[in-house]
């Protein structure tokens, strides 16, 4: 129901009436916005001001028919996600959080819940969204205007965020921490990993059919932990690993869950031989700063890299991959080792 | 007695005010420059003193000299919000005159090199960069400096227009653009090209002052791997 509100308040900014104007103030830009930012909240007045609408002249009574669809990426054909048509209600100057705070109510209403449900799962607005409103006199007998709008989400932003481990990034067994971005509203996260054994396989798909490494497990309103820790099976070396997590936002019905994108990543094998040559491309970037302790213990393999813990001083994570590459790529700007 | 004591008193403060209220007691008031920024080894000197340690906010008066070690950078910033970023094994000298209404800002580089972000200048005041071999005339422009142990002199301006002229020699002179390099020679000759990809990459990096960090948590220990980036 609530997603119905926010996608009826977009349809009403889109809408114009003859001899009328609207005025849409929308912050941020439309296009960025993340609209599943209001599913993370249980009433929709409680979901900052993102927009409001200014309709010229205020005070008549219309009828606004609504209809929603979606585009996939890649696909040529709309789906149809939802359709409305409201109660009359009198055009005025309107903000998201009014909602159930002014007189606009629903008559009619009928939606798909399975493609409602796809749209949440991928966690993003994504594709194209039409917009379609109709609107009409009080009576809803005579069609004053109608307007059309399309959304093209190339680079929406993400609600649940993967922070750690990073798409086609390669890990060690031992030292694999899951970090994720936290989400207003969110009193319970879960994990879900597999093991992707044929590389034609889709990721929703491995994560789904693979073999099962931990399988939704509870991590609390943590927004990080070691996957040893809630492994049900071992991790294999070489193996390409697909992971998920996802939140449930209490509410009625048992509330509403939000996914994460799906991302693969490999498992390194201390054994082979590019983990050796990563070593060994460590020290040689290092040696370049003089003798140091840091390149002794690599050396003498009293330091493994595979029990490394790498972060930038703002927090984010490293791989030791990524480490030796920024090392490599930035010889003159790297001035010096020390000891904590 | 009480009266004479009064006005000793009284005399007294008012030969210190006369002393010291009309002299200008902060440094930072009479300073050509000041170090905004000190990554690792720098140092500075007076025209009759030794090499001493810089610290961030060091004010600079004319003539005082500046070197930077291995690995180590100087922000230094001008009155008029001209910042110059002095990069690792480079020493330089400052000078600033009044000449009538204007601020005449000069830095001597004489070895090494230095990336300026020169505001836009007054009409009456000018910022120059002296090498051994060229001057060069900048209003608001930013490029970067490198002079070679031989003296010669490579200017790359990234945006705006310089005017460089060989001082030893032939004597010559150029404008040198966006996107462009002059080399001036120990003969004194100015040669203008496109700027190498490689010089380009100089350009791009000499912005980097900021220091940051790696933390390196091993069983060993931990470790930090400082770094510059950008600001």
């Amino acid at each position: 129901m609530k997603f119905v509100k926010i996608i009826f308040l977009i349809l009403i900014t889109l809408s114009s009436l003859p001899g009328q104007s609207i005025r849409l103030i929308i912050f941020p830009e439309l296009n960025t916005l993340d609209l599943s930012a209001f599913a993370t909240v249980e009433e929709l007045q409680g979901a900052p001001r993102v927009f409001c609408v200014d309709i010229f002249p205020t005070g008549q009574y219309v009828v606004l028919e609504g209809n929603v669809e979606w585009r996939r990426v890649g696909s040529n054909e709309y789906e149809q996600l939802l359709h409305f048509v409201t109660k009359p209600f009198i055009s005025r100057t309107l903000c998201n959080d009014d909602i159930d705070r002014v007189d606009v109510k629903l008559q009619d209403f009928d939606s798909n819940n399975s493609l409602i449900e796809a749209n949440i799962r991928l966690g993003k607005p994504t594709g194209t969204y039409r917009l379609t409103v109709i609107l009409f006199d009080s009576a809803k007998t005579e069609e004053l205007s109608r307007d059309q709008r399309e959304l093209l989400f190339l680079n929406p932003t993400q609600t649940l965020t993967i922070i750690n481990p990073r798409p086609n990034n390669s890990y060690d067994a031992g030292n694999l921490l899951v970090e994720w971005t936290p989400v207003q509203g969110v009193n319970e996260y879960f994990i879900r990993a597999s093991e992707r054994d044929d590389p034609a396989q889709s990721l929703e798909d491995a994560l789904v059919k693979g073999i099962p490494l931990v399988s939704l497990k509870s991590v609390g309103i943590a927004t990080s932990v070691n996957l040893r820790e809630i492994l049900d099976r071992e991790l294999k070396p070489g193996s390409e690993v697909v992971l998920q997590v996802s939140g449930n936002i209490p509410g009625p019905s048992g509330g509403r869950k939000i996914f994460s994108e799906i991302v693969n990543f490999t498992i390194f094998n201390p054994e082979s031989q590019y983990y050796s040559i990563l070593i060994e491309r460590a020290m040689r970037a290092l040696i370049k700063l003089g003798d140091n302790e840091l390149i002794e213990l690599l050396r003498s393999g009293q330091i493994k890299p595979e029990q490394l813990q790498i972060r930038k001083d703002d927090g984010s994570i490293m791989t030791f991959e990524e480490f030796v590459i920024f090392l490599e790529s930035n010889p003159d700007n790297i001035l010096r080792i020390i000891r904590e | 007695m009480m009266l004479k004591r009064y006005l000793i008193v009284n005399l007294t403060v008012f030969f210190l005010l006369i002393v010291y209220g009309f002299t200008p007691v902060n440094s930072y008031l009479t300073s050509t420059a000041v170090v905004v920024k000190v990554i690792q080894d720098v140092k500075h000197k007076k025209p009759n003193t030794d090499w001493t340690q810089t610290k961030p906010a060091t004010p600079l008066q004319t003539r005082d000299e500046l070197k930077t070690g291995e690995k180590s950078v100087a922000v230094l910033r001008f009155l008029d919000g001209s910042t110059i970023r002095v990069r690792e094994n480079t020493s330089i000298k400052v000078y600033a005159d009044k000449v009538g209404k204007g601020l005449k800002k000069n830095t001597a580089i004489d070895v090494g090199k230095v990336r300026f972000e020169v505001e836009k200048q007054e009409e009456e005041d000018e910022f120059i960069i002296i090498t051994p071999t060229a001057v060069a005339t900048i209003r608001g422009t930013t490029g970067l400096v490198s002079v070679l142990e031989d003296g010669t002199t490579l200017l790359s301006v990234e945006e705006g227009i310089v005017e460089v002229k060989a001082i030893v020699g032939a004597g010559e002179s150029g404008t040198v653009e966006a996107g462009k390099t002059s080399f001036i020679s120990q003969e004194g000759k100015v040669n203008i090209e496109n700027t190498s990809t490689e010089l380009l990459n100089e350009l791009k990096n000499s912005i980097r002052t900021n220091e940051r960090f790696i933390r390196l948590q091993t069983s060993g220990g931990t470790f930090r791997v400082y770094y510059l980036d950008v600001e």
